[in-house]
């Protein structure tokens, strides 16, 4: 069982849900990027909504989404930003020799497509996803191209479940009237210009490493380039222009530039789904609330999941 | 709450200490107070010399200048010595292993000799090969793969330090001591 890739995409690559852990003293190589899922949220939805595990491998496709031809009948799901000719947040089957189209992403960056049984690619550090920059894990350390082939995994022993899209909840995960909620960096302090006042718009300088925020130059007393120090995923970054930087899932270990603050984990989907050009404000938050926030989000996770479970368990056939 | 610990990353000067929220009861305010608590006295505890059997003594092979050193003139310009100097002041020092992180397997090399510290080129070079012996600022290092880097590059490694589909290469850990042989790789 193959799914054969027609047409690439913008960037479309295997992801999961990374590398955690293996940037310090537990690690036999130490400073790997954690990697995975820009949205780990979506991508963990949509691994549900087939009955895979939530680390299954899914396809990451950015903002020009691939065409695939299925070698066999599989069910599928597409969660994160919206293609709008497609079922969203459901299960639905593409049967044996069928296309799918994900060409046109209407709003958001990255689409998550998950297939029964995932996509089915070596383990290279404990994980599938796709590492573009260091050209490791996924199919070959890259994106896809033009006529691969993706091996899938066996389809998951489960009933076929017929649910309710769980679209209102995942709705309320993204809104974009809700300010992105950070904790304070280690040089947040330092800097002459209240950049949590400011509002930013997103440039189109965005890849799977961070992205560059647009607004009023942030003036900052700390150096440029000084000792570099742990960066991670939603660390906010200030390099010399003044304008930051968000660090996303490919975030390398270690940086030098100034440290505004960091995006919490409970908001880090939603930052990833913010387009090229649209606003973006900040507001800083205790470190209890961030994990308030978490907790919050995990639970909401857990009912969405316990719902599905529970209707593949009595629809299910 | 140890158990919530994910990761601990010592680099330079600090020590970051990765946990989960979700690992610890929700009543997480205590539970981050006895995290800090523990960081606190297992820092205490590791003050003064550590323990030496972990210390370990790596020789790196280098192939200094020509090709596989192409700032290796530039370098001896900027000291106003030889080439062979050069060589020999950086060959001749022991390193020690002050973070591991940026790209996989890149270690931070402390220890370079003050007139080898030299300020990072004004224009990076997009691909600096893997393998490369490199001297930026305070440090020294090797590139574990293919990357754009501002350092100077004296010469280059056979030693494989970050190999993502074959048998586990060689590593560096901090605190490791390393000195750079001079020879053909």
């Amino acid at each position: 069982m193959t799914l054969i890739v027609e047409k690439s995409g913008m960037v479309t690559t295997v992801q999961d849900l990374g590398r955690p852990g293996q940037r310090g003293v537990w690690s036999e190589v130490g400073g790997l990027p954690e990697g995975g899922a820009v949205d780990r949220l979506s991508a963990r939805v949509a691994n549900l909504l087939v009955g895979n595990i939530e680390g299954a491998a899914v396809l990451e496709c950015a903002l020009v989404g691939p065409v695939l031809t299925f070698s066999e009948s599989r069910r599928v799901a597409l969660t994160g930003a919206r293609v709008p000719t497609l079922p969203y947040a459901e299960a639905f089957v593409i049967e044996a020799g069928g296309q799918l189209d994900l060409t046109r992403i209407g709003s958001g960056v990255y689409t998550y497509l998950a297939v029964a049984g995932g996509v089915d690619v070596p383990l290279v550090f404990g994980s599938r996803a796709t590492d573009v920059r260091l050209g490791f894990g996924g199919l070959a350390g890259r994106p896809l191209s033009p006529g691969d082939r993706l091996p899938l995994g066996p389809v998951p022993a489960k009933p076929t479940i017929k649910h309710d899209s769980p679209v209102a909840a995942i709705g309320a995960w993204y809104d974009t009237q809700v300010p992105i909620r950070v904790v304070g960096g280690r040089d947040g302090d330092r800097c002459k210009t209240d950049w949590l006042q400011q509002s930013y718009r997103m440039s189109s300088r965005l890849d799977r490493m961070g992205v560059r925020l647009d607004g009023a130059a942030v003036q900052c007393a700390a150096p440029a380039d000084g000792p570099s120090a742990v960066v991670l995923p939603g660390t906010i970054q200030l390099p010399g222009d003044g304008q930051p930087i968000v660090l996303l899932a490919d975030a390398q270990t270690l940086g030098g530039y100034p440290q505004l603050g960091h995006v919490i984990q409970a908001d880090r989907h939603r930052i990833a789904q913010l387009r090229p050009g649209s606003e973006v404000r900040f507001q800083q938050v205790s470190v209890g609330e961030a994990h308030r926030l978490l907790h919050k989000l995990d639970r909401e996770l857990a009912f969405l999941r316990t719902g599905l479970q529970l209707k593949g368990g009595t629809r299910g056939g | 709450m140890v158990g919530a610990v994910t990761d601990i990353i010592p680099a330079f000067d600090s020590v970051t200490v990765m946990y989960d929220p979700l690992k610890m009861p929700p009543s997480h305010v205590s539970t981050l107070e006895s995290l800090a608590t523990w960081v606190r006295t297992t820092a205490a505890a590791c003050r003064g010399p550590g323990p030496t059997a972990a210390v370990r003594a790596v020789e790196v092979p280098v192939t200094y200048g020509g090709q596989n050193g192409p700032d290796l003139e530039f370098v001896a310009g900027q000291m106003g010595v030889t080439a062979e100097e050069v060589i020999r002041i950086h060959s001749q020092a022991t390193y020690v292993v002050a973070a591991v992180g940026f790209l996989p397997g890149f270690a931070y090399l402390t220890g370079l000799p003050a007139r080898l510290q030299l300020a990072r080129r004004t224009t990076p070079r997009t691909k600096v090969p893997k393998g490369s012996v490199a001297v930026g600022g305070p440090y020294t290092g090797i590139y574990p793969v293919a990357s754009p880097g501002g350092w100077h590059i004296l010469g280059a490694t056979a030693m494989e330090l970050f190999n993502p589909v074959g048998p586990a290469a060689c590593c560096l850990r901090v605190g490791d001591r390393v000195r750079f042989v001079a020879g053909s790789a």
